[in-house]
C-alpha cells in the first residue's frame, strides 16, 4: 500500500534512533573476578589510612583545628583557584584561536602549546628558581646594564602560581580543543541566522556548549595543583602536600601527617563535586562524525600578527624558557665534569618502573571498564567510582597510606618495588580508565553479540573481537600512564626502596639541595623520553579530528 | 507436517515499568521466512534478542528445535543456541577482512570442510573477489550481504534479522530485499526479520506476524493478514482502514452511507463497526450528496479524496486520476458490492462468535 497514510506512518517510524542496549546478565567471571580484586586492592590502604586517623589521639585532632592548619587550607585553596582560573584564561582563547581562526602557524602552535605537559612541576619549579630567583639568571642579566640588584620576590605564592599555571594550562586546552572540533558549526550558523552577532553567538551558543569541557579541564588543573608537591616545595609555598611531607620526614608520630592527608582528600572530593554540579546532567556537545561541514575560519585581519606574537610569548615562557635554562645548566654541568653515569642508572630505573606501571594499570583498568560500560548497574557504578579514587587522592597521600599499610600488614613487599608499582596503579588507574572507556564506547555491543551468536564464549569474544578493536585505546592508555609515571615524584620519593633512584628523584634531590647543574641532565633526559609518548598522543588527538 | 524451528510461549520481558514484550506466542516452521512487524517501540527487537539469548525472559519459554533454551530456571547462552543474527547496523568486525568475518563462526570441522563451506557461501552471496577487503571498503548493500553470509555460514537453526533494510537508500532497498529473500530461500533458511515497514513485511514474509504493545496481535500469510485482519489495530496498521458504526436492521447491516452485505452471522448489534478501505468507497458529484470533499491528494495514477459525512466521520476514497473533482464538491457516497469485514469492540467477527481470534 503506497498510500498517503502508510508513507506518513513509515516516516514517523523511521525517525527512531538506535535503541540503547544494555546486557542485563551477570557479567562473565573473566571480567568480574579481576575487577573485584582491583577494587578491593584499591580500597584497602585508604580504609586503613582513615582508620589510623580516626584512631589517633586527641592531640592529633587538636592539630587539625589549629590556626596554622587553617592557614594551610586557605593557601592551598587560593593556589588551586588561582591556577585553575589562570589556566582557563590562557587556554580557552588559545583553543579558539588554534581551531577556529586563520592564525598563522596553527599546526606548530597546536603541538608547542601542549608540550608543557611533559615538563614535571619540580623541573618547572627548579627553572623558575634558577631563572627568576634572587641572584638568578634574569637578575644577573639585568645587573650588568641596569644595575638591578633585587627582583620581586619569586618564592611563595607568585612563583608557585606562575609555574603551575604555565605547566597545567594544556589540560584545559586539550579538552576545550576537542570539544571545539566536535561541535557542529551549524548551531552557530543557526544563531547567526536568528540575528545574533558574533559575540552573542559565542556567549550564548558556543560557550555554553564548551562549558563542560572547560570544567573538565579545570577540574584536572585543580586536582593537579592540590596534589602538586614538587613546585610548591622548591618554591617554598606551604600547601598541604609540602607540610605533610615535612611532618612525615621530621615528626616521630606519623599520624599527624595522616590526619592532614585526610583534610587534603576531603578538599579534592569537594572539587570533584563542584565540577559535577557545574557539568549538570546534560551532555552538551556531541561529536559528529565526518558529515559535519568544517567551521568557517574567522578572519583575524589586522590582528593576525599581534595575536601570533602573544601566542609566541606564551610558548616562549612555557616551553622555550625552561628548555634553555636546562640547556644552560647542562652545559655548565659538563664544563665542571658532572659524570654521565649518574644519569644512566636512574634512567633505566625510571623506564622499568614506568613501563611496568603502565602495563599493570592498563590491565587493571580493562575489567573495570568492561564492567562499567557493558553491565551498568549499582555495583558496577560503585566499582567505577572506587577506581576513580586515585583521581582525588594526591600522590603523597597514597604513598603515606601505603607506607602505613606496608609497614604493618605487608612487610614482605614493604620497601620493595611491588609497593611502588601498586602506588602508581592506584594513582593512575583513572587515567587509564578514561582512555579505555572512550575506546570501548566506540566498539558497538552488536559486534560482540554477533560473535556470541556465532558460537564464541565470552572470553573468546574478548580475545578475538573486543581487545583487537580496543587496540588504539589500549596503546594510548599505556602511553599516557607511562608518561605520568615517569614524572611522578612524591610517591617515588616515599615508597622507593632505599638507594633506588629514578630520574624524578635525582632531579628533585639535586634541585632541592641547589645542585642545579647536576639536575639538568636528568631533567632534559626525562623531558626527552616523555616527549615520545606525548607526541604519539598528540598525533592521535589530531587523528581523531579528521 | 513441517517441523517447528522456533517457538515462543508466553514470553514476557519488562524494562523497569515498561513491558517490552508481553505474553508473546509465536511458532516458526523450518524453512519459513517470518516478518515480525509493528510500530516503533512495540517490542520487536526485544523479542529477537530474547530468542537469540541476549536477554533473559521474565516469564515464558523459548524453544529451539524442540529444545527448551530459556525459561525461569533455564538459560542457554547465545553461543550455544545456533541462531544467526543480522543487525540493523550490520555489526561487521571492522578489524577483520570479508573472508575473516565470514569464517569467524566456522570453528568446527576439518580445515578442508571449512574452506569449502566458505567458498560455497561466498558464491551464494556473490562476494567473490572481495574476500580481502575490509568492511569500510564495501558499499551498504555489500556490507549487508557479508553480514548475512557470516550469519549463514555455520548453518544456524534460524536467522534473525533486525531491521535489515532500514540503513539502505530507498533506491537500493527494493533490489537488496529481493536479493536477500532469494538467498534465504535458496538456503532453505528459517528466518525471522523485524521491520516497522508494512509494505516490506507483506512483500518479504511467507508469514507476517503483527506485534503491538509487546503482544502478538495476529500471524497469517500476507494475503490473509491483509484481507482478514483480526483486530482493528492490524487493519489500521497494514492499510489505511477506517471504521464506521453500523446497526442491524432486519436482514441488512446499515451504515451512514447505506447498507452493507454481510454473509456472516453477526450475533447482536452491539458495538458493530464496518471496516472500509479507500478502494471500497465510490464517490460521484451530486448537489444532493451527503458527503463533501474536504481534501484531495494527487498520487499520480490516483486521486485520494477525503470525504466528510454529516455525522463528522471522514472516509478516504481512492479514485482514478481521470475522476478529478475540486475540494468542496458535494458527493454521493456508496460502498462497493462485495462483503466488508465487521468488527465488534476492535475485534473482527469472522463468522462464528466462538472463533479463537475474535475473542477479546
Amino acid at each position: 500500500m503506497a498510500l498517503l497514510g502508510a508513507d506518513a506512518a513509515k516516516d514517523r517510524l523511521r525517525a527512531k534512533g538506535p535503541i540503547a542496549r544494555r546486557s542485563v546478565f551477570f557479567p562473565p567471571a573473566v571480567v568480574s573476578v579481576p575487577a573485584a580484586i582491583v577494587a578491593a586492592a584499591l580500597l584497602l590502604p585508604l580504609i586503613y589510612l582513615i582508620l589510623k586517623t580516626l584512631g589517633a589521639g586527641a592531640e592529633t585532632m587538636e592539630l587539625l583545628v589549629r590556626i596554622s592548619t587553617l592557614k594551610i587550607l586557605l593557601r592551598t585553596c587560593l593556589l588551586a583557584l588561582a591556577v585553575t582560573g589562570g589556566s582557563i584564561a590562557l587556554a580557552v582563547p588559545l583553543a579558539w584561536l588554534t581551531v577556529r581562526t586563520d592564525l598563522p602557524l596553527k599546526g606548530v602552535l597546536s603541538v608547542l602549546t601542549v608540550l608543557p605537559l611533559v615538563i614535571p612541576s619540580y623541573v618547572g619549579g627548579y627553572v623558575v628558581v634558577t631563572a627568576l630567583g634572587p641572584r638568578g639568571m634574569l637578575q644577573q642579566m639585568l645587573a650588568g646594564p641596569f644595575g638591578i640588584e633585587r627582583l620581586p620576590e619569586i618564592y611563595g605564592f607568585p612563583g608557585a602560581f606562575l609555574t603551575l599555571t604555565f605547566l597545567s594550562y594544556p589540560y584545559v586546552l586539550l579538552s576545550t580543543r576537542a570539544a571545539l572540533w566536535g561541535l557542529d558549526p551549524v548551531l552557530e550558523d543557526a544563531s547567526r541566522s536568528l540575528g545574533q552577532g558574533a559575540w552573542t553567538t559565542f556567549r550564548r551558543v558556543l560557550f555554553p556548549q564548551l562549558r563542560p569541557a572547560i570544567a573538565a579541564g579545570g577540574l584536572l588543573v585543580g586536582l593537579y595543583t592540590l596534589s602538586d608537591f614538587g613546585a610548591v616545595s622548591l618554591l617554598r609555598f606551604d600547601t598541604f602536600t609540602r607540610v605533610i611531607y615535612t611532618q612525615y620526614q621530621t615528626s616521630f608520630d606519623r599520624t599527624q601527617a595522616a590526619a592532614l592527608s585526610m583534610v587534603l582528600v576531603a578538599l579534592a572530593l569537594l572539587i570533584l563535586s563542584i565540577e559535577a554540579v557545574t557539568r549538570g546532567s546534560a551532555k552538551y556537545y556531541q561529536s559528529t562524525s565526518g558529515s559535519a561541514r568544517p567551521a568557517i575560519r574567522v578572519k583575524l585581519g589586522a590582528w593576525r600578527w599581534p595575536t601570533l606574537c602573544c601566542c609566541g610569548l606564551l610558548v616562549l615562557a612555557s616551553v622555550v624558557m625552561p628548555l634553555s635554562v636546562l640547556g644552560y645548566w647542562f652545559v655548565r654541568g659538563i664544563a665542571v665534569g658532572e659524570p654521565a653515569r649518574l644519569v644512566w642508572g636512574p634512567m633505566m630505573n625510571s623506564l622499568y618502573v614506568s613501563g611496568l606501571a603502565a602495563l599493570v594499570a592498563t590491565a587493571a583498568a580493562l575489567p573495570v571498564v568492561i564492567l562499567s560500560v557493558r553491565y551498568p548497574g549499582f555495583l558496577t557504578g560503585l566499582l567505577e567510582r572506587i577506581s576513580y579514587l586515585g583521581f582525588a587522592v594526591p600522590g603523597i597521600v597514597v604513598a603515606l597510606a601505603l607506607v602505613f599499610f606496608g609497614a604493618n600488614f605487608a612487610t614482605p613487599v614493604y620497601q620493595s618495588l611491588v609497593l611502588l608499582i601498586f602506588a602508581y596503579v592506584l594513582l593512575f588507574l583513572p587515567t587509564a580508565l578514561g582512555v579505555l572507556r572512550a575506546s570501548l564506547l566506540q566498539v558497538s555491543p552488536g559486534v560482540e553479540e554477533v560473535a556470541r551468536s556465532l558460537g564464541q564464549r565470552p572470553h573468546q569474544v574478548l580475545a578475538t573481537i573486543t581487545l583487537p578493536l580496543m587496540r588504539p585505546g589500549l596503546l594510548a592508555g599505556i602511553a599516557l600512564v607511562f608518561l605520568v609515571t615517569m614524572k611522578e615524584l612524591p610517591a617515588t620519593l616515599i615508597l622507593g626502596p632505599i638507594g633506588f633512584k629514578t630520574l624524578a628523584t635525582s632531579i628533585w634531590s639535586a634541585a632541592d639541595e641547589a645542585f642545579f647543574a647536576r639536575a639538568a641532565a636528568p631533567a632534559l633526559l626525562l623531558i626527552l623520553i616523555t616527549s615520545i609518548p606525548a607526541i604519539f598522543l598528540t598525533r592521535r588527538e589530531r587523528g581523531l579530528e579528521r | 507436517m513441517t517441523p517447528i524451528a522456533l517457538k515462543c510461549a508466553g514470553l514476557t520481558k519488562a524494562f523497569g515499568a515498561t513491558k517490552a514484550v508481553y505474553k508473546f506466542d509465536l511458532t516458526v516452521e523450518e524453512g519459513q521466512v517470518l516478518a515480525l512487524v509493528g510500530p516503533s517501540g512495540c517490542g520487536k527487537t526485544t523479542t529477537l534478542r530474547l530468542i537469540a539469548g541476549f536477554e533473559r525472559p521474565d516469564e515464558g519459554e523459548v524453544w529451539i528445535q524442540g529444545e527448551l533454551v530459556a525459561n525461569n530456571q533455564r538459560y542457554v547462552p547465545p553461543e550455544q543456541r545456533h541462531i544467526g543474527m543480522v543487525f540493523q547496523e550490520y555489526a561487521l568486525f571492522p578489524h577483520l577482512t570479508v573472508r575473516q568475518n565470514i569464517a569467524y563462526g566456522l570453528r568446527k570441522g576439518s580445515r578442508q570442510h571449512r574452506k569449502s563451506r566458505l567458498g560455497e557461501i561466498m558464491e551464494l552471496v556473490r562476494l567473490n573477489g572481495m574476500e580481502d577487503r575490509y568492511p569500510h571498503q564495501l558499499s551498504g548493500g555489500e556490507q549487508q550481504r557479508v553480514a548475512l553470509a557470516r550469519a549463514l555460514a555455520p548453518k544456524p537453526v534460524a536467522i534473525l534479522l533486525d531491521e535489515p533494510f532500514s540503513n539502505l537508500d530507498a533506491s537500493l532497498r527494493g533490489e537488496v530485499r529481493e536479493e536477500i529473500r532469494g538467498i534465504l530461500k535458496a538456503n532453505n533458511a528459517t528466518a525471522v526479520f523485524v521491520t516497522h515497514d508494512q509494505e516490506e513485511a507483506l512483500l518479504m514474509g511467507d508469514r507476517v506476524a503483527v506485534q503491538y504493545q509487546g503482544h502478538l496481535e495476529q500471524v497469517d500469510t500476507p494475503e490473509g493478514i491483509f484481507h482478514s485482519p483480526a483486530t482493528a489495530f492490524v487493519a489500521r496498521f497494514l492499510g489505511m482502514a477506517e471504521f464506521i458504526p453500523a446497526r442491524i436492521e432486519g436482514d441488512l447491516l446499515w451504515t451512514e452511507v447505506g447498507p452493507v452485505p454481510h454473509p456472516r452471522a453477526l450475533g447482536s448489534g452491539e458495538g458493530l463497526e464496518v471496516m472500509i478501505r479507500p478502494d471500497d468507497v465510490i464517490i460521484s458529484p451530486s448537489a444532493m450528496g451527503i458527503g463533501r470533499i474536504i481534501k484531495r491528494v494527487f498520487q499520480g495514477a490516483f486521486y485520494l479524496y477525503q470525504v466528510a459525512l454529516p455525522s463528522g466521520t471522514t472516509l478516504y476514497s481512492l479514485r482514478s486520476h481521470t475522476e478529478e473533482f475540486p475540494e468542496g464538491t458535494p458527493v454521493d457516497v456508496r460502498l462497493v458490492d462485495h462483503s466488508l469485514l465487521c468488527f465488534r469492540n476492535g475485534y473482527a467477527i469472522l463468522g462464528e462468535e466462538n472463533s479463537p481470534i475474535s475473542k477479546p
